[in-house]
């Protein structure tokens, strides 16, 4: 089976309201998305998905993803889209870095293999079943009380798992919003408290060893050198997020002792390829992980649920769903969709997730016959 | 002052001797160069490029300045290009890492600043410290009369440090070493660049069989990491280079003594705004640097030209005249090559203007006309 053409749409994706994080450093009003259909000698066509969130969370942008592909095109025409490591190292080779292009590639070779065989994603991934995955809210910075009301509106419509956005210029705030968010929680709910890099290490120090809080910080500082120099000093169990780019820099981690669990997005670190390889290094070093994408509809975001549902419970906390954000859909009820707080990967070959001619309009680039 | 109108222009640079090759199995033989021309309200224009070693040589590739521009540039129109900290803040702020494609803007604006203030821009950055920077050749792999008669032609024009490439089968590149180094003179400098190309055991291995010469091992392996375990056991002067992209990367290597010599690539540093930080700090931290660029014409070469002669002459290992390894060109003018030694020009700003024949027409364009 030979790759014959890889057509590149780009949708504007509007959020349904603007996200502001990391005290309103980063806010973003709409995603721009990049999908990725592979066609193959074999009449079958695999899709992908490729969504940064925002040009400034990391280094990667929309028009970047396109250039990408125009550089990588065409070395890929002509492989075995089945031969998955194959076609990564050919990926690697033709354009070091980058890892955010190609992710929505390797996406759709997946989804070619899955349907070559007649299986979902989450098997092929080594899941035993179509096993429900917790998706977890999200809660934008803002006062305690704010956020606490946030976090019963997600708990009305079934969240038990909720991601708070902290991470502002005033420490005392910080200190209180976690506080009380802690206190306040329904029973038998989890937070996490995620920074986005906000903390310089000295407040990081200070704001985590004066509050009785003991939930999962994630991504305190910029630099994983800084995050090891906290996670040393306090108690709180620490995540780490975008200081992670290589699988290089996830055993640098580990060496250094910074985190107890990473958060796993195929986007960030080049695909569910080599996501699958983090997690399963996570596995053996006893990580927790949240797997999910950097940004992206339905179809991204389920490319994700199934590497989640494929990792063993004890090592996974819970997924974010960035489609739920969105005012567009371009995949309506396909995929996995958020049901009172879970959601189950589908069981059709490949992905399981295919959009309908027309819904990205037409294509901006066409590469190959 | 304010920003009118950016254009990208990409035309290709053959290289002068057919096809380079580099590191375990690459060849360039026309290397891409995307210049972007910044024109202002005061009759200004300035001009920047980013030229690499082909599409895969570093984290950086062509197609990445003008996806770059589609977001910067409009943001950038109505700017004052003279606040040249402010650019690079706002294309920070705008989008994360790309730093070889914010490269050239970042050169384009220092330029306009050079101009409006009708002053050089070594002179902008502190003034010559060398006068004339050291260049090093490629040494031939030739036969032995004919390897040491164009080493002579080299001597003739003032060339004084001698590179071997290798970096692929390990058992020949010491071969290579054992020929080459040898035929240097005293006072002269040999340097075997790897390129990454080489694994741990293997890189040992040359250390090894090798370690009676006096030359200095460039960039051994792929990752810094890897380059460290080669550098714990061997005595040979290590120089590092691909690895080095930034800040993080100088503060690692100060801290760890990882290198005894540092190359610093412009365009893999994000921009000379960038690159003069960090030469700055490896300086004060009393490490050698080596000024360069991936790759280049006239407009890459004279931002190069700047850097190399406002680098503390005990400091600057060498630099390259990048522009003399094209047959095609970016800009007129800018910095010239003499007995061996790179020049920057005393015309204000880069000392260069785009060569809009070679340019062809722009690939983008933002903004009105100048």
């Amino acid at each position: 089976m030979k790759i014959t053409r890889i057509t590149v749409y780009q949708l504007d994706m509007p959020l349904t309201e603007p996200y502001c994080l990391s005290g309103g450093r980063l806010k973003f009003e709409k995603l721009d998305s990049t999908f990725v259909r592979i066609d193959t000698d074999g009449g079958l066509s695999g899709w992908g998905e490729g969504c940064p969130w925002g040009n400034t969370y990391l280094p990667a942008h929309g028009p970047g993803v396109r250039a990408g592909i125009e550089t990588l095109a065409p070395a890929l025409i002509g492989l075995d889209p089945r031969s998955l490591d194959h076609v990564n190292r050919v990926m690697d080779v033709q354009l070091p870095g980058h890892p955010y292009v190609k992710s929505p590639i390797d996406m759709a070779c997946w989804d070619i293999l899955g349907k070559a065989y007649g299986l979902p994603l989450w098997q092929l991934l080594g899941g035993a079943e179509a096993a429900p995955v917790l998706v977890n809210s999200s809660i934008s910075t803002g006062t305690p009380e704010e956020m606490l009301a946030l976090i019963a509106r997600a708990a009305e419509k079934g969240y038990t798992v909720h991601s708070a956005k902290v991470g502002g210029t005033d420490i005392g705030l910080d200190i209180e919003r976690i506080e009380a968010i802690s206190e306040g929680l329904p029973k038998g709910h989890k937070v996490t408290f995620d920074v986005n890099r906000a903390w310089q290490p000295a407040v990081a120090v200070e704001v985590l060893n004066s509050v009785k809080a003991r939930d999962w910080v994630e991504q305190p500082c910029e630099t994983l050198d800084q995050c090891a120099h906290v996670a040393a000093r306090v108690s709180n169990p620490i995540m780490l997020d975008e200081c992670l780019h290589t699988f290089g820099d996830h055993l640098q981690a580990w060496k250094s002792g910074a985190c107890e669990g990473v958060k796993v997005k195929p986007n960030r670190v080049g695909g569910l390829t080599k996501a699958r390889q983090i997690r399963d290094f996570g596995v053996s070093v006893g990580w927790q992980m949240h797997i999910e994408d950097v940004g992206g509809s339905a179809l991204a975001d389920t490319a994700a649920i199934h590497l989640a549902a494929s990792t063993p419970e004890a090592n996974r906390l819970a997924s974010w769903l960035c489609h739920y954000h969105l005012d567009l859909d371009p995949v309506p009820g396909q995929g996995a969709r958020n049901d009172r707080g879970v959601a189950v990967p589908p069981s059709l070959p490949g992905l399981g997730v295919t959009p309908e001619d027309g819904a990205l309009g037409d294509p901006v680039a066409v590469n190959g016959g | 002052m304010k920003i009118t109108r950016i254009r990208v222009f990409q035309t290709g640079l053959p290289y002068v001797g057919g096809a380079y090759v580099w590191g375990a199995g690459n060849t360039i033989e026309t290397a891409t160069a995307s210049v972007v021309v910044i024109d202002t309200d005061a009759g200004l224009q300035g001009c920047g490029e980013f030229t690499p070693c082909g599409e895969n040589y570093i984290v950086a590739h062509s197609e990445g300045v003008p996806a770059l521009a589609r977001l910067v540039a409009p943001v950038l129109i109505g700017e004052d290009p003279r606040d040249v900290a402010r650019i690079e803040q706002i294309m920070d702020h705008l989008v994360q890492g790309h730093g070889y494609a914010k490269g050239p803007f970042d050169a384009a604006c220092w330029d306009i600043l050079g101009q409006s203030l009708d002053a050089p821009l070594w002179r902008l950055w502190g003034g010559k410290l060398t006068d004339g920077a050291p260049m090093y050749r490629v040494a031939p792999q030739k036969g032995t009369e004919e390897t040491i008669a164009e080493m002579d032609r080299y001597r003739a024009q003032g060339y004084r440090q001698f590179q071997v490439k290798v970096g692929g089968d390990w058992a020949s590149d010491i071969d290579r070493i054992r020929a080459t180094v040898p035929l240097l003179k005293p006072g002269e400098k040999a340097m075997a660049d790897a390129n990454q190309g080489w694994r741990v055991d293997n890189a040992l291995r040359v250390a090894r069989a090798t370690r009676d010469l006096d030359y200095t091992l460039e960039q051994p392996c792929r990752t810094y990491e890897e380059c460290q375990q080669v550098r714990m056991r061997t005595d040979l002067p290590m120089k590092l280079d691909e690895c080095v992209t930034g800040m993080q990367a100088a503060q690692r290597i100060v801290a760890d003594h990882g290198a005894d010599l540092v190359c610093l690539k412009i365009s893999n540093l994000g921009g000379i705004s960038k690159a003069r930080r960090v030469r700055d700090y490896l300086v004060g931290n009393r490490l050698p640097v080596v000024a360069e660029d991936t790759w280049g014409g006239e407009i890459a070469s004279a931002t190069l030209a700047h850097f190399a002669a406002t680098t503390p002459a005990e400091y600057l290992h060498n630099t390259t005249d990048l522009m003399n390894y094209n047959t095609r060109s970016t800009g007129i003018g800018g910095a010239w090559a003499d007995n061996g030694k790179l020049y920057a020009p005393d015309t204000p700003g880069l000392g260069v203007t785009p060569d809009f024949d070679s340019l062809g027409a722009p690939v983008a364009e933002f903004g009105g006309t100048a």
